[in-house]
């Protein structure tokens, strides 16, 4: 085999590998992008798994024990809601009818965990009106947290 | 030169033409006096005797909103029956009451008025009364006129204005316009000259060149002219603009928003331009290709003149005052809050832009069939300057978002740091891949794929960043900018592969590689993982796309894949910049390897020991200093050799051995510095992310929280009412191993549009303490704080510092001329 055509095999054994470390590394670290509801349709099936969750911080939900350093409130999409709990400070800017995501994992008891929490900055954000009827708004979670990588 | 500086005139006079009878019939300021000879008198001074105060109407609106807020708490505290807290919400309303401005008073013949001061040297107060104020703030005076007004602050001057004529925006898009012919023309040309080496023809394309270059600096003058003039019938004025930010603010928006942002790139691209037809005109060996180089240039100079004129018109016409449902509020928040934003833009631009011109000179030298040694260095100085410029702006990237953004770290393998990264690698790999050229005649191929891999993957990332594609996947396509990029990519990547083949036989090595233990190998390998970490994050970074297009699943690829791969890779780089230097060119034999190489193996290890002993246990950081180590004894190494041999052979004194050395190395000298630096920066990042120490806690006022050797007191709030933001800072008091050091102050700064935290970042050499208030309490009583202590943090900087020496020294033109005796 000449010089060249050994070079070549070492090469594309090397990409190989590389694209394989790659790959399998990747697969351990993707985060899916869920909305309550899509959430509570996903049943026991999503419980345990590490997910991020979006929606609103409903109205009147937000229940923040200043000496405990707990936070409980509601995430809302205007169609379904899930009880969140996370320990710490909660994020800048927390506050209710603001977009949220959550990364973390559902509970057996129906609470989602929050490991980590982002909040999206704009004022621009209109809170979905409440209720899983043909007249309530669903929120566009999508949108948000595309919007939300850039920041 | 004559026809140059006829075509010259022509332009100005065009421009002065068009925009004089414009700066005639257009702003209109109105100032007090004006208003005053106008004939609406009213010059009682405000009631309070306090000089009167008066913000933009959307500042207003968001102190008004805070105050129904208040409102709200208030009712609830009764409801409870909380005494305590209505005392509290009452006195906080009282004082933001205070801080509104008494804007409007109605007349009884229902005019309103309001109160207007002059310049505060002048503390001239007038009454400006109307029948008709709308909500957006047009009003009609009595004379007919309508006007806009804006806002003044803390007694600086007032302005209203009559509506533009849009006679800047026709300016503008007539010149840009004219680049897009010019281009065209301009492309022509060069591709026929370089074909011909006509010389007339040559002359031309220069004067093509020229004009070009010069007509974008013109739009882009004229559009900053626009924005300190607050012409909102202009487009991108209308997005950015306001009266309510300072005038450094007002030049910077520029570049903060799109299509500002491309037609700041037009400016960088022309500047690149200029400098290149001007110095080729002066080489004559360059002459067979300046041409060819020229023509592939205004070729993509077509492709951004093509983007500012139509997908991303800035200077398209507005629709202002009519149908603005938004008030004009500046730039993003985010970009207000830092004067890095003068600087980080500009400093990537000049890198990501300054890409284009080696990828010229390369296709240049490919259609010209000839890729001589006389035409690859030109290529390495030309690929220099944008490569130091990345530098310089990645960095100041990662030092805004550290300063600005308060997660507490500086790079997060966000898609848009990422994508400034990609072309930086690949041009790395080139930069030395290009000496194995030059010195062994081989990787021919090799070198001219990472040169052509530089500016694609630069169009990939200016796509990924400017076409919104990291908002959705499909919203992208609905614009026009993102489908014009790819368009472009695809073209660039067409012509690179069609040029590659058609001219394999330049690429032939005609030379051939040293063993494995030499220099040519550790460049090998250096290159390879370079291209390596440039798969790994691209594949990174690119995935979600691809996912989201085929299967619409939205999924992100978290920071873990990218430090996992990156980190050990890196490691890898290090460790090869000291095997290379160490290692002659060739062919070494094992013991002349293993000679060269024990001396700074050993040092090494013994940095590294002392290192462990002070504290750093950690795998990683111990073999990150142990390779940082190894390479930067191998870069002095290499340093003082050359000086302790001159001083040996012709004696004399040691500074004038230094300097002999350092003039016939100086691109040796120049790259182990740089060496140095990256040595310094991989240490640095080590250590400051493995031994970050974060805490956080509930603070009442004149308690205390501890994080390291610091202990930080809350003192309480202070509220800052500005121009365009109001501040909300708690301050914290910082005592260092029991000494005070002063004051700390996050902040929560209120924009009319959003809210944004600002951190507050007290760095030292060893080490920066770092706040960011999570929570703050109104009325002062608590405050929710994140602490970090980040160690080592400004040796990052320092270290990018040393990196762009390094890189000046090997550009600075003194004694370039004379050929180097020596190379790297």
């Amino acid at each position: 085999m000449s010089a060249r055509v050994s070079v070549a095999v070492a090469l594309l054994i090397a990409t190989g590998a590389l694209a394989w470390l790659a790959l399998s590394n990747m697969g351990e670290n993707l985060v899916y992008y869920w909305t309550p509801e899509e959430l509570l349709a996903a049943g026991a099936s999503a419980e345990g798994a590490d997910v991020r969750l979006g929606g609103m911080v409903k109205k009147d939900s937000i229940d923040w024990d200043k000496e405990a350093q707990t936070l409980d409130f509601l995430v809302f999409d205007g169609v379904a809601e899930v009880p969140v709990h996370s320990t710490g400070l909660p994020p800048q800017m927390f506050r209710e009818n603001i977009g949220v995501v959550i990364e973390g994992k559902l509970g057996s008891n129906g609470v989602f965990r929050s490991s980590r929490m982002l909040v999206k900055h704009d004022n621009s954000y209109t809170a979905p009106e409440g209720g899983a009827h043909p007249g309530g708004k669903k929120m566009d979670v999508e949108a948000m947290y595309k919007s939300m990588n850039g920041s | 030169m004559r026809p140059l500086l006829s075509l010259l005139a022509g332009l100005f006079v065009g421009a002065a033409v068009l925009l004089g009878p414009g700066a005639a019939l257009g702003s209109q300021h109105l100032s007090p006096s004006e208003l005053l000879r106008d004939g609406n008198m009213d010059g009682k001074p405000d009631r309070d005797g306090q000089s009167a105060m008066l913000v933009g109407p959307t500042m207003r609106a968001a102190l008004l909103s805070d105050l129904d807020r208040i409102q709200e708490e208030v009712e609830k505290a009764q409801a409870a029956g909380d005494e305590g807290r209505v005392a509290d919400l009452t006195q906080s309303y009282e004082r933001s009451q205070a801080m509104l401005p008494r804007l409007i008073n109605q007349r009884e013949d229902g005019s309103v008025c309001f109160p207007v001061t002059e310049s505060s040297s002048q503390a001239r107060s007038v009454l400006v009364c109307s029948k008709s104020i709308s909500s957006d703030a047009v009003m009609s005076l009595d004379d007919g006129r309508v006007a806009r007004i804006q806002g003044v602050l803390n007694g600086q001057v007032f302005t209203g204005e009559s509506l533009h004529a849009p006679v800047r925006a026709l300016a503008g898009r007539f010149l840009v316009l004219l680049a897009l012919a010019l281009a065209a023309f301009g492309m022509v040309l060069g591709f026929l000259a370089g074909r011909r080496l006509d010389p007339t023809l040559e002359r031309w394309t220069r004067w093509a060149s020229l004009a070009f270059s010069w007509t974008l600096v013109a739009a882009n003058l004229l559009m900053v002219e626009a924005l300190l003039a607050r012409d909102f019938s202009v487009a991108y004025v209308d997005q950015v603009g306001s009266h309510e930010v300072p005038t450094w603010l007002a030049i910077v928006s520029l570049w903060s928003s799109l299509e500002g942002s491309i037609l700041f790139w037009g400016l960088i691209f022309a500047l690149f331009t200029l400098v290149f037809t001007h110095t080729t005109a002066k080489r004559p060996e360059h002459r067979p290709f300046a041409a060819y180089t020229l023509g592939a240039t205004l070729a993509v100079g077509m492709f951004f003149a093509f983007l500012i004129a139509g997908p991303a018109d800035p200077f398209g016409p507005s629709a202002w005052p009519h149908g603005v449902k938004a008030l004009h509020t500046g730039p993003n928040p985010l970009l207000q809050n830092h004067l890095l934003m003068i600087v980080h833009p500009p400093a990537l631009y000049l890198g990501y832009v300054g890409m284009v011109i080696p990828f010229a000179m390369g296709i240049a030298a490919m259609l010209r069939g000839q890729l001589g040694a006389g035409w690859m260095r030109p290529i390495r100085l030309w690929m220099l300057v944008p490569w130091g410029a990345l530098t310089v702006g990645i960095v100041l990237g990662g030092w805004w978002a550290y300063e600005v953004l308060g997660w507490g770290g500086y790079w997060a393998w966000d898609p848009v740091e990422n994508a400034s990264l990609l072309p930086w690698l690949t041009a790395s790999a080139f930069l030395h891949s290009a000496m194995i050229m030059e010195r062994r005649g081989t990787l021919k191929t090799w070198t001219m794929v990472l040169l052509l891999s530089t500016f694609a993957l630069t169009i990939l990332g200016t796509f990924m960043t400017r076409s919104g594609v990291f908002n959705s996947v499909h919203a992208f396509a609905k614009g026009s900018v993102g489908p014009t990029f790819l368009v472009f990519l695809a073209i660039v990547l067409v012509v690179s592969v069609l040029l590659l083949g058609f001219r394999s036989h330049l690429l032939e090595a005609d030379g051939d590689l040293g063993s494995l233990l030499s220099r040519d190998a550790a460049f090998i390998g250096n290159n390879l993982l370079f291209v390596a970490v440039t798969l790994t994050v691209l594949i990174g970074t690119t995935f979600p796309l691809i996912k989201e297009a085929l299967t619409g699943e939205q999924i992100s690829v978290g920071e873990p894949y990218f430090n996992a791969m990156v980190v050990p890779m890196s490691i890898g780089i290090v460790f090869l910049m000291g095997v290379g230097p160490a290692l002659p060119w060739g062919r070494a034999s094992v013991p002349e390897a293993v000679s060269r190489l024990r001396g700074p193996l050993a040092i090494a290890a013994g940095v590294t020991l002392a290192a462990v002993l002070m504290g750093a246990r950690d795998f990683l950081p111990a073999l990150t200093i142990f390779v940082s180590a190894f390479a930067s004894w191998v870069a002095v190494r290499d340093m003082w050799e050359p000086i302790s041999a001159i001083h040996r052979r012709q004696g004399g004194s040691l500074g004038a051995a230094v300097a002999r050395a350092f003039r016939r190395g100086r691109r040796r000298y120049a790259g182990q510095i740089v060496h140095l630096g990256v040595a310094l920066m991989a240490v640095a990042i080590a250590i400051s992310s493995v031994y970050q120490l974060q805490t956080e806690a509930v603070v009442n006022r004149g308690q205390t929280m501890q994080i390291g050797d610091y202990e930080l007191r809350f003192e309480g709030v202070r509220h800052t009412q500005e121009p365009h933001r109001q501040i909300v800072a708690a301050e914290m008091s910082v005592k260092h191993l029991g000494n005070p050091i002063g004051r700390l102050a996050p902040a929560m700064i209120r924009y009319p549009s959003q809210t944004v935290g600002t951190p507050a970042v007290h760095s030292r050499f060893d080490e920066d303490l770092y706040l960011s208030a999570m929570q703050i309490d109104d009325e002062g009583q608590f405050v929710g704080m994140r602490a970090y202590v980040n160690p080592m943090v400004y040796w990052v900087w320092i270290a990018a510092g040393v990196m762009t020496i390094g890189c000046i020294i090997a550009l600075w033109p003194a004694g370039r001329r004379r050929q180097d005796t020596e190379s790297a």
